[in-house]
């Protein structure tokens, strides 16, 4: 196992990529779902007005 | 078919029918990326030029192939865009800017991390890295332009003839490894008899290309529909719908 997280000594390089990756990919998803909360809430907000 | 296509064009039908998609999409997406990853990571065996930093090649390739996939997907919504003036392919040509931003990012930063222990430096002004740069910088372009101009039908227009200019970088891409000396690695070849990658490393790779290409269609359709609520807000549908949510 800790072979495996080691990457031959070029962890640094590789878990990065992936964890920079991984974060650019999820954040994509969370911006898409937050501004739709807050479309729909702007509008809802309007309607009451 | 034709009659589907001026349907899905309507941005009522399109919300409604993407909107089952989603769920798919994102479960495919999880599945796609968790066998890949796996599959590259664990069972795939150590390259014995480059040891275990190759690994990278199964988020560095998938995401370079997108940002190049995602261009030629802007540039057709922005034709379409001119010449239909289709609301929906107008909205494409803005969201695709954005997610196909995030992928060049990535190509980018992932090959930088792949280089320094390969080549023994981040980055190197090489035709391949800089036509991938200019690629990024075409994708800011298009995001700054439509940001920039306040009637969203004009800002459509603009950007969509940015991004059929830009089209003339992806060849220039692609062939930049052929056409110049170059330090990246020369382009794949995976149709043919003898691919120039082992199978147990190919698999893996092809798995991740797909789960990236599932990805970008799941993210668009949720930035798409984020824009026609966003447009449509005066409409009585829109009202309906938050009305019911």
């Amino acid at each position: 196992m800790q072979e495996f997280f080691y990457m031959d000594g070029k962890w640094m390089y590789v878990w990065s990529s992936y964890a920079i990756t991984l974060i650019a990919l999820v954040l994509s998803i969370v911006f898409a779902n937050s501004r739709k909360k807050k479309l729909l809430k702007e509008i809802e907000d309007s309607l009451e007005d | 078919m034709w009659a589907w296509f001026h349907k899905l064009s309507s941005p009522k039908y399109y919300y409604e029918w993407s909107g089952k998609w989603l769920p798919w999409l994102g479960g495919l997406t999880i599945l796609l990326s968790a066998i890949g990853l796996y599959w590259g990571l664990v069972v795939a065996p150590t390259d014995y030029q480059q040891g275990e930093s190759y690994r990278i090649i199964f988020i560095h390739v998938p995401a370079a192939w997108m940002s190049m996939f995602v261009y030629m997907v802007m540039a057709s919504a922005g034709f379409v865009a001119l010449v239909w003036k289709t609301k929906i392919s107008e909205i494409v040509v803005s969201e695709c800017a954005v997610i196909g931003a995030v992928f060049t990012a990535i190509a980018l930063v992932t090959g930088m991390l792949w280089g320094k222990p390969t080549w023994g430096t981040y980055w190197t002004w090489d035709a391949r890295l800089t036509s991938e740069l200019i690629l990024l910088f075409l994708y800011f372009g298009v995001i700054a332009i439509y940001s920039s101009i306040e009637d969203k039908r004009v800002a459509a227009k603009a950007a969509s003839m940015l991004s059929i200019v830009g089209v003339i970088n992806i060849p220039i891409i692609h062939y930049s490894v052929t056409w110049w000396n170059s330090l990246h690695q020369p382009n794949m070849e995976i149709i043919s008899d003898k691919p120039s990658m082992d199978p147990s490393m190919l698999y893996p790779l092809l798995i991740m290309a797909i789960a990236f290409k599932v990805y970008f269609v799941w993210v668009l359709f949720m930035r798409i529909r984020n824009e026609i609520i966003s447009r449509e807000r005066a409409t009585k549908w829109v009202k309906e719908l938050v009305t019911a949510s």
